[in-house]
């Protein structure tokens, strides 16, 4: 008892100084919405130089000097780093912290060396007793100043006008700037300092009981997010304890469970794993915007470059000398797994860093096959890279339920758990002998590694190759496009009837076999195959994620050719020999650490994506390829031409009854009742706040009514998934549009008609379909006149435009019942005449049942065969819509006060109509 | 345009990138059939981990280039001029991997004093070019059981030096302390058991994650096993837990295994910590004023005049005396297999007044766990004053130990 209590206080002491270095991570994600990497560079910086300073002034003054510099060097990184990137995706920005990291972990190592430098006690170390253990004073001091320091912040953040212009600038920086009392880069400068100074004193704390080398920086990363993660990048408190909880853990394991290798590092990051996918949702609640990402390429195989790639690289590989031919190897190899990195974070938007455990695994199996079963390479090969499918699985399943950046640190945790529990397990991956992989041979050809290293360069270049090519595919295809649509909207995916959470582990998989051909080309290099960290230099571990998913951001995770660029950074790898030839060691990581940072800030989307561009300028100078991109411009545009079918669908009916809806304990809808019949069109009035897209969300299955009936031709809708929903007809449109912005016009609407079958999915990589839009997708397109838009982004239409794909959009599919969320708002008026008559049409022509929300009462009005009028979440009035626009009820709820008739056209007739409520009087403003 | 000129720049960058890289290519496309001599010069590697942590030593490299600079001063290896060929193994097995690739490629005669943890990556390479490895700080299995590896040092024997020695200072329970991997482990079974069974101590690990930042608990850890305690990690973990065990109450017995983990350049930042540390080794120390270690030191000095002279750095330049005592018995051109063949002849002794004189091929086996690794003479130093000195004479460890 008493040692679990001495232990518990190390702990705790120890998880202090992990939650102080979390709370800067936190004050950072409040101001800028990045996930810093660097937090615990700057707190080794300032610890080091506390130790300089000491040998000039008394240690207090030394103290306050760090954390001066602390909050220094976190305002620097704001103002030459962060502000630059202020517009870029926030998986750019995590990336750039860790450029930040590199930097300053490659300036200490020329300043300091690799050697430890000790560090004097600051705090007393005298012993005191405490319940009967006796520990040091100063670990009892380091849990208190975390808890003081904790409390500030609390304060900080919740009572003073500081505090609460960052939590603004998270939300909105827009708006804050609008506010005009507080500058956003201001309060943004002053966070990050900040967190400099958190770190700065994380770090004088630490260097007494650690001895300080610049690896700290890097090694002090995982630990740190997670507990981060724990207090979900916000709460202070959480955080706190969270870093005692890891902090206790981790004492308490490595005393009374040492024997269980791993077990330290494994188990709080599975607790985090376990705490976040219980906290996650399976969608994004409404309200809560998805993460900028990087753009994506279009997935068109570049042949010509491509081709030139392979030869130049395929008579390196025969002409070098070997040195260099491993260095191309070890592009060649790692490049196959950072393509893994396109397709489940660049496609599918996922923020994985599991791809190298992934790799990892593949390397294990087929290692274990060849060395303990004596199998040969190629079915050893085989069964690796299909053991990835059900540990892709297992990856992917957190990511059902979180999303970003907390994914990110989940599946990071997942690798450290495999790396630590099973790579470094000697039971298990050969310890230090290793497996003996032997000398493969492919068809009877040698091709091992070490007596025939070109015709293994060769082999994985032909395996790089295909892949690439498999994977552009895979990204021209329905499936890939249902990939994108996920990456950018999940609301919207599934309201389109894509099954967000098998699309995403779809991507895990396809992506773990890509990483798992990786993996087992990795293994193969070496004879005598070392899986642990300490024998692999941990290739398959926590750091190699890291690494990887920055050098395929800088290369450009979006396209496979960024990710193959992006290997160059790799350690050994062909970029970093030619480096070497200029310089070596920590200048060369100084100079990759500042590369990374230029090319982020002047190419936030990566290299490729600058070089996209030109590229396609240059290729197009080619005699005959300016031509041939017309015809295939020509054919997207032609897909929407020719005579439109006329569009009929099986109709069908929405009976609503009962249905309540509450959040908080705050009863948003109270017993509403409805029919949406086929061909007619029942519109959906009432202020502000009355509860109409929280009534279309219930019926389309984005929230959770607490009691009710939602029929659809009898059947039973409650408890079923939006999906669902979409895939039995019924199809929504949103307030905000969400489109899929990555995708063009003709993709847009194609996503939402693709029902591609399983083997479809299955071969996407190897049969990609064309744009093949569906009838009701044509006659939308014409309907809308969108035929000349449909090559273009929907960030190159007009508003109106936009507005008017959202709903062909939904038009796509054939849905059976149509729920239109305000679809006018910003239309100008001949546009809402027009959309009035499409609406129309739509329910007269196409049978389709239409539910209608909108602001302009006139527009409803004219368009519906049934109106309700709903305020605070209570159906007031229901029929025809005269009927409706007179109803008392209707109008004291526009217009407040009693209950007398509004005269024709008063309230009526305008064109936008908000209510806003204050003091319990409404208001309306026009 | 801008955009135009950026992206350029970048096409430009790269495409000097690769012209450079063809540069670096001139010398060959091919590996060599034999290394050896070229004309008035013999390459030789020198390899390890020279930048990136836990072992960044960048000493092992500078001691090379010290070492061969003075033999070159003193009419060359076997009448050559020994050109020094370096490679960073960049602490990954990839890199090792590439390290023996260009040993391979640079016809290198010998690749020499090592300390790398990815002996079993190189090895393979090495033996199938026929090159021979002098010297390597034996570490991986391949270190320690390749007919192509000469070593005197290794990570298992100070192991089995250290437990005789703790036992003869009273220590009947010893615990080890090292970060917890493979590697220790690997450590514990093939030599910490079987010698502390030799011994007739009891032998007890505690191992701690590799990112342990706060030793405050593991030092708490090991206190409660035992107060005799064998410092298996490299320099940052050893010096922050002998740090915390220092803040404890009680009378420790602190025994690195090698001087890496507590290089005389941390001595004195430890201060009162360190303060009778001691360390068994294979080689002489500076403080033992011997000629050649006196001139080794002074070489180094002038590679650079901060240089960490440690048992690697040490070994080291031995490896590349070795080479030049080899090369010297050589009849004919100097090529690696002549070397190996000199190494492996039961009649050539190595004495380069680093390490007791040494006939490789006889005292290959005296520890049946290692049996390629030849030292088995050990003296024990003492930390005093931020150095380290001898204390008491040197101990034929196999005499002590039967397996």
């Amino acid at each position: 008892m008493i040692d679990i209590l001495r232990f518990a206080i190390y702990g705790a002491a120890a998880g202090s100084v992990l939650a102080l270095l979390a709370l800067g991570i936190n004050v950072v994600n409040r101001a800028s919405r990045v996930m810093n990497f660097s937090t615990a560079a700057i707190a080794i910086s300032a610890a080091y130089l506390y130790r300089d300073f000491l040998g000039f002034v008394p240690w207090p003054v030394a103290l306050v000097l760090a954390i001066l510099v602390g909050m220094a060097i976190g305002g620097l990184v704001e103002l030459i780093v962060m502000r630059p990137l202020s517009n870029a995706s926030t998986l750019t920005k995590a990336i750039a912290t860790i450029g930040v990291l590199l930097v300053l972990q490659s300036i200490l190592n020329i300043r300091y060396g690799y050697q430890p430098a000790i560090v004097p006690a600051w705090l007393p170390t005298d012993t005191v007793n405490i319940l009967g253990v006796s520990v040091g004073l100063d670990r009892i001091l380091t849990f208190v100043i975390a808890l003081a320091l904790t409390a500030v912040l609390w304060l900080v953040y919740k009572r003073t006008p500081l505090g609460l212009a960052s939590t603004a600038l998270s939300s909105n920086t827009r708006a804050l700037a609008a506010l005009g009392t507080w500058n956003p880069g201001t309060v943004s400068f002053v966070n990050w300092m900040i967190a400099g100074g958190l770190s700065a004193v994380a770090g004088v704390l630490l260097a007494p009981v650690t001895s300080l080398t610049p690896a700290l920086s890097l090694t002090l990363v995982v630990p740190v997010l997670s507990v981060a993660l724990i207090g979900n990048m916000q709460s202070y408190w959480l955080t706190f304890l969270g870093g005692i909880a890891i902090g206790v853990a981790q004492a308490e394991l490595g005393r009374f469970a040492s024997g269980v290798p791993g077990i330290q590092d494994a188990v709080p990051f599975l607790i985090v794993v376990v705490l976040l996918a219980m906290r996650g949702s399976s969608l994004p609640n409404r309200g809560e915007s998805a993460e900028r990402l990087p753009q994506i390429a279009s997935g068109r195989i570049p042949w010509v470059p491509m081709l030139v790639f392979a030869v130049l690289i395929g008579l390196a590989i025969w002409t070098a000398p070997n040195d260099w031919v491993t260095a191309i190897t070890i592009s060649v190899t790692s490049a196959i797994v950072l393509v893994s990195i396109v397709v489940v974070t660049g496609y599918a938007g996922q923020l994985s860093l599991a791809s190298f455990a992934l790799a990892g695994v593949a390397a294990l199996v087929s290692g274990l096959l060849t060395s303990a079963w004596g199998w040969d390479f190629l079915p050893a090969a085989i069964v690796a890279v299909l053991a990835t499918i059900p540990v892709g699985l297992l990856v992917g399943l957190p990511a059902v339920r979180t999303r970003g950046t907390s994914l990110a640190v989940v599946t990071l945790g997942l690798a450290v758990g495999f790396q630590s529990m099973v790579l470094n397990n000697g039971a298990i991956a050969g310890g230090l002998g290793g497996l003996n992989l032997g000398a493969p041979t492919l068809f009877g050809l040698p091709i091992d590694y070490l007596t025939h290293p070109r015709s293994y360069g060769t082999f994985a270049l032909i395996v790089l190759v295909l892949i690439g090519i498999m994977v552009l595919n895979l990204r021209r295809s329905a499936t890939g496009r249902r990939l994108v649509a996920v990456r950018g909207n999940e609301a919207a995916s599934a309201a389109i009837g894509i099954s967000v959470a098998r699309t995403k582990l779809y991507a895990f998989v396809v992506s773990g076999v890509v990483a798992g051909v990786g993996g087992v080309l990795i293994a193969f290099m070496q004879t005598v195959l070392r899986l642990d960290d300490s024998g692999s230099g941990g290739k398959f571990g926590p750091n190699a994620a890291i690494n990887g998913i920055a050098q395929a951001t800088t290369g450009g995770i979006g396209w496979v050719g960024g990710a193959i660029g992006g290997t160059a950074m790799q350690t050994n790898a062909i970029g970093y020999k030619v480096f070497e030839l200029f310089s070596g060691g920590s200048w060369l990581t100084l100079l990759a650490g500042l590369l990374m940072l230029i090319t982020l800030i002047t190419a936030p989307a990566g290299i490729a994506a600058l070089q996209a561009r030109d590229m396609n300028r240059l290729f197009g100078l080619i005699p005959g390829v300016k031509e041939r991109r017309e015809r295939a411009h020509q054919r997207i545009l032609a897909a929407g031409a020719g005579p439109v079918a006329p569009v009929e669908v099986e109709g069908a009916s929405v009976h609503v009854t009962g249905l309540n809806v509450a959040f908080a304990g705050n009863r948003v809808l109270k017993d509403v009742a409805l029919v949406i019949r086929p061909g007619e069109v029942l519109g959906v009035i009432g202020p502000n706040g009355a509860g109409k897209t929280t009534l279309i969300e219930a019926i389309t299955g984005y929230n959770r009514p607490q009691s009710g009936s939602i029929r659809m031709d009898g059947e039973e809708l409650m408890g079923t998934s939006p999906a669902y929903r979409a895939s039995k007809g019924l199809a929504r449109s949103f307030q905000s549009l969400e489109l899929f912005e990555d995708l063009t016009v003709i993709d847009n609407l194609t996503v939402a008609a693709d029902k591609p079958a399983w083997w479809r999915t299955l071969l996407a990589g190897v049969l990609p379909e064309r744009h093949e839009l569906s009838e009701a997708a044509k006659a939308a397109v014409a309907a809308f006149g969108l035929a000349d838009r449909l090559a273009d982004k929907p960030s190159d239409l007009s508003y109106g435009e936009r507005r008017l794909l959202a709903i062909a959009r939904a038009l796509a599919g054939a849905p059976r019942v149509l729920l239109l969320d305000e679809p006018a708002a910003g239309l100008g008026a001949t546009e809402r005449v027009e959309l009035r008559d499409l609406v129309r049409k739509i329910a007269d022509d196409w049978g389709i049942a239409v539910l209608i929300i909108e602001h302009d009462v006139d527009l409803v009005m004219g368009v519906s065969d049934q109106v309700i009028a709903l305020d605070f979440g209570e159906v007031i009035a229901t029929g025809e819509p005269t009927e409706v626009r007179n109803h008392p009820r209707v109008i004291s709820a526009y217009l407040g006060g009693g209950e007398e008739e509004v005269p024709e056209g008063a309230g009526m007739n305008t064109s936008f109509v908000a209510v806003t409520r204050a003091r319990g009087q409404r208001k309306e403003r026009v | 345009m801008i955009t135009f000129k950026r992206s350029a720049a970048v096409v430009i960058a790269a495409a000097a990138a690769l012209t450079l890289a063809g540069c670096g290519s001139e010398t060959g496309g091919s590996s060599a059939d034999a290394g050896g001599s070229n004309g008035d010069s013999v390459k030789i590697m020198v390899f390890g981990s020279f930048t990136q942590p836990p072992f960044a030593l960048s000493q092992v490299k500078e001691a090379a280039e010290a070492a061969v600079a003075y033999v070159n001063a003193n009419g060359g290896a076997g009448g050559s001029q020994i050109e020094l060929l370096s490679c960073d193994d960049n602490m990954t097995a990839d890199g090792a991997a590439n390290c023996g690739n260009k040993a391979a490629s640079e016809g290198a005669a010998a690749v020499v004093g090592s300390f790398s943890l990815f002996g079993d990556a190189i090895v393979p390479i090495l033996e199938t070019a026929g090159i021979p490895y002098i010297l390597p700080t034996a570490i991986s299995e391949l270190d320690v059981t390749s007919d192509q590896t000469f070593a005197i040092m290794s990570s298992g024997t100070p192991l089995a030096a250290a437990l005789p020695l703790l036992k003869d200072q009273g220590c009947e329970s010893v615990v080890l302390t090292a970060s917890d991997n493979p590697q220790s482990r690997g450590n514990l079974d093939a030599y910490g058991i079987p010698a502390a069974e030799a011994a007739g101590v009891e032998l007890t690990f505690v191992g701690y994650p590799a990112n342990t930042t706060d030793y405050t608990t593991v030092a708490q850890q090991v206190a409660d096993v035992s107060n005799c305690i064998i410092y298996g990690g490299g320099a940052p973990d050893s010096a922050a837990i002998i740090t915390a065990i220092s803040q404890l109450d009680g009378e420790f017995i602190n025994m690195p295994l090698s001087t890496v983990a507590f290089p005389e350049t941390i001595l004195a930042d430890l201060g009162a910590a360190a303060e009778g540390v001691q360390v068994p080794s294979t080689y002489t120390f500076p403080s033992t004023g011997g000629e050649a270690i006196t001139t080794a030191i002074e070489e180094m000095h002038k590679v650079n005049p901060n240089i960490t002279i440690d048992d690697p750095a040490l070994n080291a330049y031995a490896a590349v005396l070795t080479f030049a005592e080899a090369a010297d018995l050589v009849d004919g051109p100097i090529t690696a297999e002549a070397i190996t063949a000199v190494l492996s002849d039961p009649a050539t002794v190595i004495d380069t007044g680093l390490y007791p004189p040494t006939t490789f091929a006889e005292k290959f086996g005296w520890f049946p766990a290692a049996p390629r690794v030849a030292g088995s003479f050990f003296q024990v130093y003492e930390a005093k004053d931020g150095a380290y000195i001898p204390l008491g004479e040197w101990v034929d460890v196999s005499e002590s130990l039967t397996f």
